[in-house]
């Protein structure tokens, strides 16, 4: 009996932890700073990176950064309107990619003219700062030094509609680009799925523990 | 349907049937619930093939390349490297080269924020360009892949001549799905491995089993034309052949089916290479104790043991079967007498006469000697084939094994650096060793983090918070490990020398991966730092599952089984739904 509601339980919350999931919205880009990722303006470890004139859009809550490395060292970013913190977060090492999501305290108004620092630890290779280059007054800083251009600055809130509200257009994308096309295949993925759910439940009541 | 149905009516028609029936008669040994944990890995490795966008996961176009070069010119490849995956490489096939373009994956690799494709004109113009005929033959390019050895490819190019007349995506489609066949064989052997070491523990093998098969990385792995696929199956295998051998003895048979696991492994992947030291301990091991190299009276009284838990074993599986009163199959006394049947054919070479003698007879220790012998030379052929081709053919008699061995004989670092590094690859740096990954906690931020979701081209992950929450679970099924193994203390003395082969399997792995990426120390350490390498030794995650539920007790162990069994399941889910969003959610 034990088993029984051990299952029962097991797959409502199951049930109750994607369903929650999947209620939440997918965050989204709220601005940029309009700069490409053309270029590699600075390689470097254990520096920090400061760039005039962002924009900070109201309920930001995360800021992605275009900086690159196979494992990337702790990050740290201020944004300062004078000398007043707007946000602040942080990113443990670890992270990996050509850009790295530094999640902020959402930011109730938007605030212009802000300087967005990145401090980033000392790490085993260099981190890349990917962007375009630009004159000397509009670059970014590292200490004293002008970078040879401006680092692409996205700052990202959570959307308005939940993943539940997306399913269909999300559905119709999962039809493209493979050997099958069309969004039965989406059909075929929740049979099995729910074939594994059974699977596993039964084989769980069958072969008692 | 009866036997005396199934038997042939002609002498030549049973010749003829005669491998059949006995494929047939070997898989009804297998337990139905290691099928069922085959089944469910199977599936789950299909769920995953049908949710990557093709070539989104680590090096899956050089793999490709390189069963495409084999099946269009029954050649290897010829020339590789590490290119990055954000170009494509003009060594690959016009017809890959094309589909890679128009699939955007260089522009989606690395960047998370970037989705497959999302348009029908886009899939227009894929599927224009892949009926365009375009050639299939590159100039032998494999990418990093070029210096694997070919056996998995080699069965990779029967699904794609198969799908030879559709399309690339048709005929990558058909190698994901034999790829997800392989997850099933990595569960099922994971299954029976976990039966072998914890043979009193019946009510725990499916949990460990399951929680195989349900694990996400296997599936993302193995949904997916990676050699890796093969390289955990056959892993598995030789954790179970061992644990085999280890609890019935060392026959010529035993030894047979290791020798074959570890041949099949060493063509599958270089990585495997790290098993084999523990798979000749292991060895020695066995034939020590079967030729008598142990203090009779201390071989006794440990076979007398071992007689005792089989015969307990029997008869609990027995009063198990009984007590249920519902079998999957037949009869449940002859179930019950074929279950005895077995359980005395493992008994019968542990309690004859002469081997619970003070002295081992010649005959035996001949027969220990012979197994030893046929395992190793069974093992070794592919090794000896290797070598001999290499030397015929004036190259080095290691081939690429020997540019590996060049690159770390180059090193100018010590082997006390190099042991440094290693330890730090893994766990914490301790006092006076050098700082190699500064800023770093390798075991939380790239073992446990990455082990616990790293998809696509190990640019999906998971938000940060969730690498935390999932410490909670992580440590319950921890603490519970630990209190199995403070409870199983007498039992681990006991079957030490075959926990320390386990061992020295395991650290051979981590060895392997940690050397490889020592190789390109300092100007890059952690190449080779992710958890997909450490799946070898699945077969071990599935004993540790087994044994945390087992430590909950008789009263809770039922329940925590169940529930680390739906827990596996919906991590499993939660994975799925991180790569859909990664890969076709809104732009983010």
């Amino acid at each position: 009996m034990r088993i029984q509601i051990a299952i029962a339980a097991g797959l409502a919350l199951a049930a109750l932890v994607v369903g929650l999931t999947l209620s939440r919205s997918p965050t989204m880009i709220a601005g940029t700073n309009s700069i490409s990722q053309e270029t590699l303006l600075a390689a470097g470890s254990d520096f920090t990176v400061c760039q005039n004139n962002e924009t900070l859009p109201r309920g930001a809550s995360a800021i992605r950064l275009w900086l690159g490395a196979t494992i990337g060292p702790r990050v740290a970013v201020d944004v300062l309107a004078g000398a007043r913190t707007v946000a602040h977060g942080t990113r443990a090492a670890g992270w990996t990619g050509v850009v790295v999501t530094v999640p902020l305290r959402p930011v109730a108004r938007a605030a212009a003219l802000v300087r967005v620092c990145a401090e980033l630890d000392r790490a085993d290779e260099p981190v890349g700062v990917q962007g375009q280059k630009t004159g000397a007054a509009m670059a970014a800083t590292s200490g004293e030094n002008a970078l040879p251009g401006r680092m692409r600055i996205e700052y990202l809130r959570a959307g308005e509609r939940s993943w539940w509200s997306l399913a269909r257009p999300i559905v119709r994308r999962m039809g493209l680009g493979h050997a099958w096309s069309g969004g039965w295949i989406v059909l075929v993925l929740l049979a099995l799925l729910l074939g594994i759910g059974a699977l596993t439940s039964w084989s769980l009541l069958r072969e008692p523990l | 349907m009866s036997t005396v149905e199934r038997t042939p009516a002609t002498p030549g028609a049973a010749l003829r049937c005669a491998p059949l029936a006995a494929a047939v008669f070997a898989l009804r040994r297998i337990p139905a619930a290691a099928l069922l944990c085959a089944l469910v890995a199977c599936l789950n490795a299909v769920c995953w093939s049908l949710i990557t966008p093709p070539f989104e996961v680590v090096d899956e176009s050089d793999h490709f390349a390189y069963v495409q070069w084999l099946s269009e010119t029954a050649r290897l490849p010829k020339s590789g490297g590490d290119g990055l995956p954000t170009s494509i490489n003009p060594g690959f096939s016009p017809e890959q080269q094309v589909a890679l373009r128009d699939l955007h994956q260089p522009q989606i690799v690395f960047h998370p924020q970037r989705r497959a494709i999302s348009t029908r004109a886009e899939q227009h113009a894929l599927q224009a360009d892949l009926q365009a005929g375009l050639s299939r033959k590159g100039d032998g390019n494999a990418g990093s892949a070029v210096s694997e050895p070919p056996l998995y490819y080699a069965l990779q190019a029967i699904p794609y001549e198969l799908g030879s007349s559709g399309s690339l995506l048709d005929r990558l489609q058909l190698m994901r799905l034999f790829s997800a066949l392989l997850a099933g064989l990595t569960a099922l052997f994971a299954y029976l491995f976990v039966r072998e070491v914890l043979p009193g523990a019946r009510r725990t093998w499916l949990v460990g089993g399951l929680g195989v098969a349900l694990l996400p990385s296997l599936g993302f792995m193995s949904g997916a034309v990676n050699p890796e696929a093969l390289l955990y199956a056959v892993s598995a295998a030789t954790f179970y052949c061992l644990a085999r051998a280890f609890r019935r003895g060392l026959t010529n048979r035993s030894a047979a089916a290791l020798g074959v696991a570890v041949a099949v492994g060493t063509i599958t992947k270089l990585n495997f290479l790290g098993l084999l030291p523990g798979v000749i301990l292991g060895l020695l091991l066995l034939t020590a104790r079967a030729a008598g190299w142990r203090m009779p009276r201390a071989r006794v009284a440990h076979q007398s043991s071992q007689v005792q838990q089989a015969v307990g074993d029997a008869r609990s599986s027995v009063a198990h079967k009984r007590s249920r009163g519902r079998q999957v199959a037949g009869d449940p006394r002859s179930r019950a007498r074929r279950s005895a049947r077995g359980a005395r054919s493992h008994v019968q070479p542990r309690v004859r006469a002469s081997q619970l003698t003070a002295e081992v007879p010649l005959a035996a220790r001949r027969a220990a000697y012979r197994s030893l012998a046929l395992a190793l030379a069974i093992a070794g052929t592919p090794a000896t084939l290797y070598v001999l081709v290499n030397l015929l053919s004036n190259r080095s008699g290691l081939g690429f094994v020997s540019h590996a061995i060049h690159a770390t004989s180059r090193q100018q670092h010590s082997l006390l650096s190099e042991v440094s590094f290693i330890w730090q690859f893994y766990l914490p740096r301790l006092p006076g060793m050098a700082v190699d990954f500064p800023g770093i906690l390798t075991t939380r931020n790239i073992w446990f983090n990455w082990g616990v979701g790293l998809y696509g081209w190990l640019d999906t992950v998971f938000p940060p918070w969730v690498y935390t929450l999932a410490l909670i679970p992580a440590g319950l099924i921890g603490a519970l490990l630990i209190r199995a193994l403070v409870n199983a203390r007498a039992e681990l003395r006991r079957r030490a020398g075959e926990l320390f082969v386990y061992f020295a399997m395991s650290a051979g792995v981590l060895l392997i991966v940690a050397a490889s990426s020592y190789v390109e120390f300092p100007q890059q350490g952690s190449n080779y730092a992710q958890p997909r390498y450490l799946l070898p030794m699945l077969a071990l995650l599935g004993v540790a599952l087994a044994l945390a539920a087992r430590a909950a007790g008789r009263r809770w162990g039922p329940a925590v089984g169940a529930l680390l069994v739906i827990g596996m399941l919906t991590y499993d889910v939660l994975s799925q739904l991180l790569v859909v969003a990664r890969f076709y959610g809104p732009l983010g």
